[in-house]
């Protein structure tokens, strides 16, 4: 299965530097309408769990994974406290094993209800399979039949579904701070170690505040999303790019707008200050958008 | 082939390489001689079906696959050769065939067609050559020749055509032949030859469209317009060697592929056809196995997977 690593700002000319500029990209990566799942995780920890967990996912699920990982995340220096990986285990998904060499009726396409038909690999007597990128039936070939086209469809998308509900809340989304807050931060990605070192200073300002951070992209994780906007008072999202994606992917998702934007667009990452001045300039003068550089 | 040998029961029937599937090219079309010679030569060659995986691009001959009871997997436009690869890297105990059209290999897939060639995977690539994009109706492909005009171009072609076999010698191929759809007796014969070779094969095969290409027929092919056969085979004439003895030595190989690309440029009246050149020289799975001793005696997929503790590592760095 196709994993594919997504880093910062490769195309419109500054492709050493960062920005957040390829979430749509990731969720729209081709023609036609089909399953992926999208994990854009905040600081290195996460990026080596949504790795690990993306190969298990792309076999388990059988459909691409992207893995969007931002320039200033995959070029920076951190360290941490330590990864627990006790609990990482190796999931290659369902592998059919043929009991008869000669064949035992095997369809590498069946339709099953979670969507996930059982694969074998080349070279296992009994389990040969065809497979095509044009619509198959279930033994793997090419037809173009409406009710095959309709169940299939049905199959493949059900497999988000299944995703959905196995993928464990904690890979999907993050609410720090307290649960309820008068002011609810937004953001995605690389910007987490910028914002939660802002949150104390924007707290002087008298206002409590927490920060929900989406990771899971796709399926998206909208009803506890949505939940949790409808139960903030004040929402500003924070997105290092210019035409706020994931304020785009939230509206999209949840039919919710955020009440500011802060964005960032030179390349740079952002800082802390950036994050204070950026939040406090929107909520102070009442902007829609405030775009920060201190550059 | 020993006269015992080949009177010998076989394991494997003719029929267990072959579907049930209804083959849907247009009647007469060429692509029926290769898919009855792919057939013919893995049965030749005996090998069990379940160690075949037969990789597909798109386009007429992109169904292939479908039509031989091996792994068959039909891939995205262009990009037979690098799944093959995956494949063969994955299990390099499966006998790997990749085909696609000269459209596919040429055009779209032309970057991997090169870099497969200086890999050398122990894997074969045939390609279905007629100059014409048949799937989508008849636009000229990148075999077609300048000045050409199929039935379903409004004017004559303006670019050069590719010359596949001279191109392939550019990359490094270290087999490489081409057979004619309508002589399928020698496109086995060359076809087991290919997939006999440890390294990258690559068989062009002039192949007839009978509905979108009206210039390169079967009659064409015939000369009947000149009163002689256009095919020309390579080992018709006896002082035709295209082994290269000795690979170290690169006079022979400069002379060798000098043969070839001679050969490869007879164009028009007189088309050469058979092997073209052939080398011995390490496969890219060969040379893997040297870094990682395991696959010499396992393929890949059959490796168990375990779990690095990359704790002292962290340790280390700490």
């Amino acid at each position: 299965m196709p994993r594919t690593w997504a880093s910062g700002l490769r195309h419109p000319g500054l492709p050493t530097r960062t920005e957040q500029a390829d979430l749509q990209f990731a969720l729209h990566p081709a023609h036609g309408d089909f399953p992926h799942i999208v994990v854009a995780p905040g600081d290195i920890d996460e990026a080596f769990m949504d790795s690990f967990e993306s190969f298990n996912w792309a076999d388990r699920y059988q459909m691409p994974v992207v893995v969007l990982l931002e320039k200033f995340l995959a070029s920076s220096m951190f360290t941490n406290d330590g990864i627990d990986m006790s609990a990482l285990k190796i999931d290659r998904g369902l592998i059919h094993q043929p009991v008869d060499a000669d064949g035992d009726g095997y369809r590498r396409h069946a339709l099953t209800a979670d969507g996930i038909s059982p694969r074998t690999l080349p070279g296992m007597p009994g389990g040969i399979f065809s497979t095509t990128s044009d619509e198959h039936d279930p033994e793997g070939h090419i037809t173009e039949g409406i009710e095959n086209r309709i169940a299939m469809m049905r199959k493949r998308m059900a497999k988000l579904e299944t995703a959905a509900r196995e993928i464990p809340a904690s890979s999907k989304f993050t609410l720090h701070g307290p649960r309820q807050a008068d002011l609810t931060l937004v953001a995605w990605g690389a910007t987490k170690g910028a914002i939660l070192d802002a949150m104390g200073e924007l707290e002087n300002d008298g206002r409590t505040v927490n920060y929900l951070q989406i990771r899971l992209m796709r399926p998206f994780p909208a009803n506890a999303v949505a939940a949790i906007l409808r139960n903030a008072r004040l929402t500003v999202l924070i997105e290092n790019n210019y035409s706020a994606q994931l304020g785009a992917l939230i509206s999209e998702q949840t039919a919710m707008a955020l009440d500011h934007h802060v964005l960032k667009y030179d390349g740079r990452p952002f800082s802390r200050n950036e994050i204070v001045e950026g939040v406090r300039s929107a909520l102070s003068e009442q902007k829609k958008e405030v775009m920060v550089s201190h550059a | 082939m020993p006269e015992s040998a080949a009177a010998a029961p076989k394991k494997f029937a003719l029929q267990q390489y072959k579907t049930e599937v209804h083959v849907d090219w247009c009647p007469g079309c060429g692509d029926f001689g290769i898919l009855s010679s792919i057939q013919q030569a893995l049965f030749q060659l005996q090998i069990p079906p379940y160690r075949v995986a037969m990789i597909s691009g798109i386009g007429c001959s992109g169904k292939t696959p479908h039509y031989i009871d091996t792994y068959g997997l039909h891939t995205l436009h262009g990009r037979a050769l690098p799944v093959a690869t995956g494949a063969k890297l994955a299990n390099n105990q499966l006998t790997v065939v990749a085909v696609g059209g000269d459209g596919d290999g040429y055009g779209i897939g032309a970057g991997y067609f090169v870099n497969s060639g200086r890999r050398n995977v122990d894997m074969t690539y045939i390609v279905f050559n007629n100059g014409v994009y048949g799937l989508t109706k008849g636009q000229a492909s990148p075999t077609l020749a300048k000045g050409l005009k199929t039935k379903s171009m409004p004017e004559a072609s303006i670019q050069e055509g590719v010359n596949p076999i001279a191109l392939a010698l550019g990359a490094g191929y270290t087999w490489i032949g081409r057979g004619y759809a309508l002589d399928v007796k020698t496109l086995v014969s060359l076809m087991v030859q290919a997939i006999n070779h440890k390294g990258t094969s690559f068989l062009d095969v002039f192949q007839t469209c009978p509905v979108y290409n009206d210039l390169r027929t079967k009659e064409w092919y015939a000369g009947e317009d000149i009163g002689r056969a256009r095919i020309r085979k390579l080992d018709a004439d006896p002082e035709w060697d295209p082994v290269v003895k000795d690979p170290s030595s690169i006079d022979e190989v400069v002379e060798k592929k000098g043969l070839a690309l001679r050969a490869s440029y007879e164009t028009g009246d007189s088309l050469a056809v058979g092997v073209f050149y052939s080398i011995a020289l390490p496969t890219y799975d060969e040379q893997l196995a040297v870094k990682v001793p395991a696959l010499k005696d396992h393929p890949l997929v059959d490796l168990p997977l375990y779990q690095r503790d990359v704790g002292p590592l962290f340790a280390e760095l700490a």
